[in-house]
């Protein structure tokens, strides 16, 4: 690259940002952790499997959530791992195209927005590379590297995006526009709906800025049919993620619709705005200074080039102050608070739809933030530089500010930051190696036949799960069970919705008996126990496992754990090490698929929050295959003097149901002797999507895996199939009347049929699917045409282009 | 009334300079001496600054010098109280003053 061919400071500079951070972990280690969790890294064949590729969640009750932006990240390790089996590789390469990436590209666009002058070639340079370390040296880049979320990659994404917009925009090249498709669509989950936020924060405006530069400073004419075209091309590549969660968020009562539209939520997001407003603190953004505190003061310097710049800025050069005011503008949207007026302001804003993603307000905009200081920086410093005739005074200063740089960010370049220790008493740290005995208890756990549920103790707060390598290091991060196994669990109180504060009440008091009823209603059929007194007994003491919430609850040593579990499971199936896994009692367990015996009607109590709902309708009765139905529901499928009874029995002659498992979103339920109306159980998160279709195929015994309830309920063997002849084979079929699904047992989906739904037939086969698979079908269609296209057209771009300027 | 006006402008026309270190002083007080954030009090030293700096024909340019005193004032802040209100409200002004000298130069004639 000529970027760096006749800059040996340069050359030398991004090597050591390559190499530096395959000094943060020890070979074999592996950071994995975090709200995000990276087990990308460790095991991407399985995520892609479990995680990516299904519009259902491999988390608890099976939310519907897609992940589908993944793919192409996750689907390049899989090949990387071909070549490179280690993870710590990986990760290390990762974190160094983060920094080179990040370091080259703020170098480039400085030095492209600096007037051209002759002779000041060298300060130009100097400028520039002071820019490209103040951006990496920022608290925003180097504080998060440790449990970096997926979107952390805008760390180098958000300036060599816009530095090849910028040059798209400058020189009409279509290689440019080549390569930001290229990027965009490997690092796609920052172009999802998941990185809204920063992706929102700053692609607009840079942008708008970019518009700007090249219409009004370099005086070029937009080409906005070459625009329209990337923007084109964009959404047909990236159809795959954006059809699914543009769709999401039309649908009244998702998640993402309430949280862009819901007028009561948005006054939630603005008391939430209001809670952190005295976070952030102004100065502490101007300074950006420095974790070594003796040094910190220096940091006063950065503001002072700012304004020196301005001063100095003889010629009113435009430039300076396009990039003042964006910075400006950006400084505003990170602190919330200049002046009052500007915080009332900023509230306003939260009523513009969408803008509500916005409330954790400085953490989103300090990525953008910190990328123009970073520019204003570099024009600032140029502006003084540009004064300085002295040779030995330029380096002098540069290598002054380099020392500071490296000296101030000295606990990142050694790893400190990116390795912390988790518990510094246990000397447990962040990196862990993983522990075989675990991978052995994982891989167990795939083959297990049945794809019931699965309860990980010891039990956290929330949603995380705590596994100690064979190091000094644990992972705490999302349950991976369910990521790497396809069997979906709960690992948390959030994850138990609605029985999470019933489930910790009843461990509390030790109700066994109930506590099997409640895991048979969340078709919890395994109890995953890690045993190892390190990650709960004598460590972790606080999170997850905070004495103010689970531990009040559960078990508060390991032994006692034991005693829990012998009370609520029935068998041991499995022990390797610490890790130990338990079967529930068949008599408790309701299965994936089940057809109730026994309904309970129940009314709804408003005041009751999510965590809470189960106590309006469960009150520990031992009665075998029960589902529990909402009043105004039972009112719709059948009348209102049997919902009045409050339980109902069904008829005698519940049909037998054999089911199996397609994929994660297919299932076929084959129906022997249904003589009457019946109700069908999916323990799976209701959702409008689920819909049932009578199949014209006749229903044939298969191979079954597990029985219940004498026979009456079967499992089949269960695939996981992502496309076959059979995929779209529901097109053509009609569901079942939607008014006829209900939400069951608080969570999950229901179906009252009748034998006037089924034809009047006594055997069928039912195909249960989630449609919204469908989409990302035909989304990823429209994705893989784009991209033949795209690679095509990159064959002619590069090969047979007549063109052979090197376009960085 | 007209003897009245000529008068006061004679009056800010002959000590400019204590004028503008009234003002600039004005600055200092707001940040060091008053303990709570408030609009009126912070817009009304603005408001002076750019009717002032309109009055005497100084350029966008000073602004930008009197810029630098919230940042020496952050900087010995942080050395004598580092959780002081004091520097949050210097880092307002910062903000407000470059706002102000930027748009003085965007609308001054000869911007390039």
């Amino acid at each position: 690259m000529s970027l760096v061919k006749n800059n040996k400071t340069l050359l030398v500079i991004s090597l050591l940002l390559i190499i530096m951070p395959f000094f943060w972990l020890k070979p074999g280690e592996m950071d994995l952790g975090g709200d995000g969790g990276r087990l990308y890294f460790y095991d991407p064949v399985n995520q892609i499997k479990n995680l990516a590729l299904y519009y259902v969640s491999p988390f608890n009750r099976g939310t519907t959530d897609s992940s589908f932006s993944y793919i192409p990240f996750i689907g390049m390790l899989v090949v990387a791992k071909q070549v490179i089996s280690s993870s710590y590789i990986l990760i290390s390469l990762h974190n160094s195209i983060k920094l080179a990436v990040g370091f080259l590209a703020i170098f480039a666009i400085v030095r492209e927005i600096i007037p051209k002058e002759k002779n000041n070639v060298y300060k130009t340079k100097i400028a520039s590379i002071i820019a490209g370390l103040f951006y990496l040296s920022t608290p925003a880049m180097i504080e998060n590297y440790i449990k970096a979320i997926p979107s952390h990659s805008q760390v180098f994404l958000n300036p060599l995006m816009f530095y090849l917009f910028l040059r798209f925009s400058l020189t009409g090249n279509m290689k440019y526009m080549w390569s930001i498709l290229v990027i965009s669509l490997i690092f796609a989950t920052n172009f999802s709906w998941q990185s809204a936020p920063p992706f929102f924060a700053f692609y607009p405006i840079a942008f708008i800025f970019i518009l700007l530069y090249v219409r009004v400073i370099r005086q070029i004419r937009t080409d906005w049919r070459k625009l329209f075209t990337l923007l084109v091309l964009f959404f047909g590549l990236h159809s795959f993620h954006l059809v699914p969660g543009v769709i999401d968020m039309l649908i009244p009562g998702s998640h993402t619709n309430a949280r862009v539209f819901d007028a009561n939520s948005i006054k939630d997001q603005i008391g939430y705005f209001y809670a952190i407003l005295h976070i952030p603190n102004s100065s502490f953004y101007l300074l950006s200074y420095s974790l070594n505190k003796l040094i910190g003061q220096v940091s006063f310097v950065f503001p002072l080039i700012l304004v020196f710049g301005l001063l100095i800025n003889k010629k009113r050069d435009k430039t300076i102050l396009l990039i003042a005011i964006f910075f400006l503008l950006v400084f505003f949207f990170a602190t919330g608070k200049i002046t009052n007026i500007g915080t009332k302001l900023y509230e306003f804003l939260f009523y513009i739809p969408g803008f509500s993603m916005f409330r954790n307000f400085y953490g989103q905009w300090q990525f953008v933030y910190y990328f123009f200081y970073s520019l204003f920086l570099g024009v600032a410093f140029y502006s003084i530089l540009s004064r300085i005739r002295s040779r030995i005074i330029l380096n002098i200063t540069f290598f002054a500010i380099a020392s500071y740089f490296v000296i101030s960010s000295w606990k990142f370049i050694n790893g400190s930051l990116v390795n912390p220790f988790r518990e510094e008493k246990n000397n447990i740290k962040v990196a862990i190696v993983m522990d075989p005995k675990y991978e052995q208890t994982l891989n167990f756990i795939r083959l297990l036949p049945s794809d019931g549920k699965i309860l990980v103790l010891p039990f956290t707060d929330s949603y995380m799960q705590v596994i100690h390598g064979v190091n000094n290091g644990a992972f705490v991060g999302h349950s991976t069970i369910g990521q790497l196994t396809g069997k979906k669990d709960f690992a948390g109180y959030q994850e138990m919705v609605p029985y999470s504060s019933i489930f910790w009440e009843l461990s509390k008091k030790r109700d066994y008996g109930s506590i099997r009823k409640i895991l048979g209603l969340l078709n919890i059929k395994y109890i995953f126990h890690n045993s190892d007194v390190r990650i709960y007994d004598t460590s972790f003491l606080e999170n997850p496992y905070s004495p103010n919430y689970v531990r009040k609850y559960m078990p508060s040593t390991q032994l006692e754990y034991k005693e829990y579990i012998k009370n609520i499971s029935d068998e041991k199936v499995y022990e390797n090490s610490f890790y130990s896994i338990y079967k529930i009692n068949e008599k408790d367990y309701l299965p994936h698929f089940y057809t109730p015996e026994k309904i309970f009607v129940y009314e709804d109590d408003p005041k009751l929050n999510i965590y809470s709902k189960a106590d309006a309708f469960f009150k520990g009765n031992t009665l075998k295959r029960p589902v529990f139905i909402e009043n105004k529901d039972c009112k719709i499928l059948l009348n209102e003097k049997m919902c009045n009874k409050r339980d109902i029995v069904m008829q005698d002659n519940i049909p037998e149901i054999e089911f199996e498992k397609i994929n994660p979103t297919k299932y076929r339920v084959k129906v022997f002797n249904a003589k009457y109306p019946y109700m069908l159980i999916l323990s799976e998160s209701f959702h409008n999507n689920w819909k049932i279709y009578l199949s014209d195929k006749k229903p044939e015994k298969g191979d079954v895996v597990s029985t219940y309830f004498d026979r009456k309920i079967q499992e089949g063997k269960h695939k996981n199939i992502f496309l076959d002849e059979k995929t779209f084979e529901t097109l053509r079929m009609k569901s079942l009347p939607d008014n006829a699904h209900f939400v069951a047992n608080g969570y999950a989906n229901g179906w009252y049929i009748t034998p006037r739904d089924v034809q009047e037939k006594g055997s069928y086969e039912l195909i249960v699917e989630m449609t919204g698979q469908r989409i990302f079908y035909i989304g990823l269609a429209t994705s893989s045409i784009v991209f033949v296209a795209l690679m095509l057209w990159g064959i002619r771009l590069f090969f047979f282009s007549h063109n052979k300027t090197n376009y960085f | 009334m007209k003897i009245y006006s000529h008068n006061v402008i004679f009056f800010l026309k002959k000590y400019k300079y204590v004028v503008l270190t009234l003002i600039i002083m004005a600055v200092a007080g707001d940040i060091l001496l008053i303990e709570n954030k408030s609009d009126l009090i912070t817009f009304f030293i603005l408001s002076l600054i750019i009717l002032f700096f309109r009055f005497y024909k100084i350029g966008s340019k000073k602004i930008f010098i009197v810029s630098i005193f919230p940042i020496v004032i952050i900087f010995f802040s942080f050395i004598i109280a580092p959780k002081s209100f004091a520097i949050e409200k210097a880092s307002t002004w910062l903000f407000l003053l470059i706002g102000t000298g930027i748009l003085q130069e965007i609308l001054g004639k000869d911007t390039k």
